[in-house]
């Protein structure tokens, strides 16, 4: 209980130092772009014929946060991380008795808290700029597939698109922790994530046995735990472990992943010495 | 009771083939202003790093108010800390009062909101009541060090460790934060000051430790230790001091001399300044000023770290 109570305090406070930099308005600013471009260009070409209800707008507006939002985690984890490595605040921080893990904790929980924000301020766009679009392209409610989506679909989706970004956050956080910097651990996480997706999914799609690798892939198992059609990686077939659904089997996946990053970080964290700012 | 405020017991620290801390059996007692001295590398970082759980020792353990960190005791202890280890290093983006907020805000007991009224006085404490408002990278170093001196202060700790906290200081600056230093070492507050500048050390502190190599080579209170160590001393300027050298040097029953911002230091009894006068007017080198001296701490760590580089 002490110890929780001690993670909400150093979580508050990270939010305090959070919403005070540049880094996540810019990273808002930049996806609600995105996002709207998008939005609008689709409304553009799709018409006036079977325009989609605010839900499903919403829906598509998360598959793309999805794949935006899954960067956006990568970046941010390596800011709030790798700006103490950099300003050499770890010092200040760790000898005020705040404790390392409850400290790495409340890094995880302030980059979820964030990009939850984030996807709760763009879905409310994308249902307001939805309804824009519903009264000035008229929509069709009679057109097929219009409104299917329900309420609850919906949110269950938001939740699987949030813990899909578990992994990624805790990724970035252990690259950091890692090379004790914000560059190289941001750097490294990105391309692992570029890698996976557009390089090596693309290339092994080829061979026959490739089904067997994707079942372990990060990229593949989060897209079959999301189960939306907006990840860079949707529609890959993945061997899934004793006949289980894909959504279970990426679940597992993410989890496992997830867990072995978040053990590889707080192993490290916990272990090593602090040393002064690295600049970097 | 116990009245040490931290002990170490073979304290070690290596990195790699560098022995950072050496075996290190160190006592601080509670209420004094503990001066640690070394030359750079000493290991006087490290040793605080250590006390602080920033480092972990690779030998050896140490006790702080009389309990051991082991187990997650550490964390409950450093609420009882204000530590500032090297240049102060603290979130550029933030101005001066939010930082100490959020610092204040992390230490304090439950989700309860720290005290805004503490914040501003200790800005008011440290001189920087007109400039809390601005963001800490628009700091100069001399108010860096205004602003980590603010940060040990929060929450009002038993125990200051201060690495060099008068660096980068203009002297009216050094001067001030060395009274307050002094001010704070009152009310039973234990003060641990490593600096560079032995004569603020000597003017400071009760009690020293000297470190040379990561080992403890001396200990104890500054004018104690002076006194056992401190030889007969008398300190004189001449019409020619190069000519005076070789005179003294030459006589038997002078035990050394040496030369200091222009005057020379004569091993001598200040009974026998009689004698230095007629051994010098014999030799038609006139003392144009001459007096008793003890030895200074910078003489006193020179000779026992042998002349390492401070």
């Amino acid at each position: 209980m002490a110890m929780a109570m001690q993670v909400a305090l150093l979580t508050r406070w990270e939010w305090f130092k959070l919403r005070r930099r540049w880094v996540p308005w810019i990273l808002l600013g930049f996806v609600l772009v995105i996002e709207l471009l998008i939005f609008w260009l689709v409304a553009a070409l799709t018409d006036d014929v079977s325009y989609q209800s605010p839900r499903e707008n919403i829906a598509n507006g998360l598959g793309f946060s999805s794949f935006f939002g899954a960067f956006i985690a990568i970046i941010l984890a390596a800011a709030v991380m790798g700006g103490e490595y950099g300003w050499g605040t770890l010092r200040p921080v760790l000898s005020k008795g705040t404790g390392r893990w409850p400290f790495l904790t409340s890094k995880v929980a302030v980059v979820m808290l964030f990009t939850i924000a984030l996807l709760v301020v763009l879905s409310v766009v994308i249902m307001i700029n939805g309804f824009i679009a519903e009264a000035v392209l008229t929509a069709d409610p009679e057109a097929e597939g219009y409104g299917t989506i329900s309420w609850t679909a919906l949110l269950a989706q938001f939740g699987r698109i949030i813990y899909a970004f578990l992994p990624y956050i805790m990724l970035s956080l252990f690259l950091v922790v890692l090379t004790s910097s914000n560059g190289v651990g941001v750097g490294l996480a990105m391309g692992y994530y570029i890698a996976e997706s557009i390089i090596l999914v693309p290339i092994l799609t080829i061979f026959d046995w490739s089904n067997k690798v994707f079942a372990f892939l990060l990229g593949t198992n989060v897209d079959a735990w999301q189960s939306i059609s907006g990840g860079p990686n949707a529609g890959i077939e993945i061997a899934t472990i004793g006949g289980i659904s894909d959504m279970a089997h990426g679940f597992i996946i993410v989890t496992l992943y997830a867990a072995v990053l978040a053990a590889g970080s707080f192993a490290l964290f916990l272990r090593r010495d602090i040393a002064g700012a690295k600049g970097g | 009771m116990n009245d040490l405020v931290i002990q170490t017991d073979g304290l070690t620290k290596r990195y790699g083939r560098v022995m950072a801390v050496d075996g290190l059996s160190l006592e601080v007692p509670k209420g004094r202003i503990f001066g640690l001295l070394g030359p750079n590398g000493s290991g006087k970082t490290t040793l605080m790093s250590m006390l602080l759980g920033l480092v972990r020792p690779t030998a050896g353990g140490f006790t702080l108010f009389g309990n051991s960190p082991e187990g997650g005791g550490l964390d409950r202890e450093l609420h009882r800390i204000g530590a500032l280890i090297e240049t102060p290093t603290f979130y550029p983006y933030l101005s001066g009062r939010n930082n100490l907020a959020y610092f204040q805000g992390i230490s304090a007991p439950g989700l309860t909101r720290g005290d805004p009224n503490e914040l501003d006085s200790l800005l008011e404490q440290v001189g920087l009541g007109g400039r809390g408002g601005d963001k800490f990278q628009t700091y100069s170093l001399g108010m860096k060090q205004r602003l980590g001196l603010a940060y040990t202060l929060i929450g009002n700790p038993e125990l200051l460790l201060l690495d060099e906290p008068t660096n980068g200081m203009d002297p009216a600056g050094m001067a001030e934060i060395r009274e307050l230093i002094r001010s704070l070492g009152n009310d039973n507050r234990t003060v641990i000051l490593s600096s560079h500048l032995l004569h603020e050390v000597e003017q400071v502190c009760d009690s020293v430790a000297i470190l040379s190599h990561g080992r403890l080579i001396a200990q104890g209170d500054v004018a104690e230790l002076l006194q056992e160590r401190g030889r007969p001393q008398v300190r004189l300027r001449t019409t020619d001091n190069g000519r005076a050298w070789e005179i003294l040097n030459a006589l038997a029953w002078v035990e050394g001399v040496s030369t200091e911002n222009g005057y020379l230091i004569a091993g001598v009894d200040a009974e026998r300044s009689w004698e230095i006068t007629a051994a010098l007017s014999r030799n038609e080198v006139y003392i144009a000023e001459m007096a008793p001296s003890q030895i200074s701490l910078e003489q006193y760590f020179l000779d026992v770290t042998e002349g390492d580089v401070i």
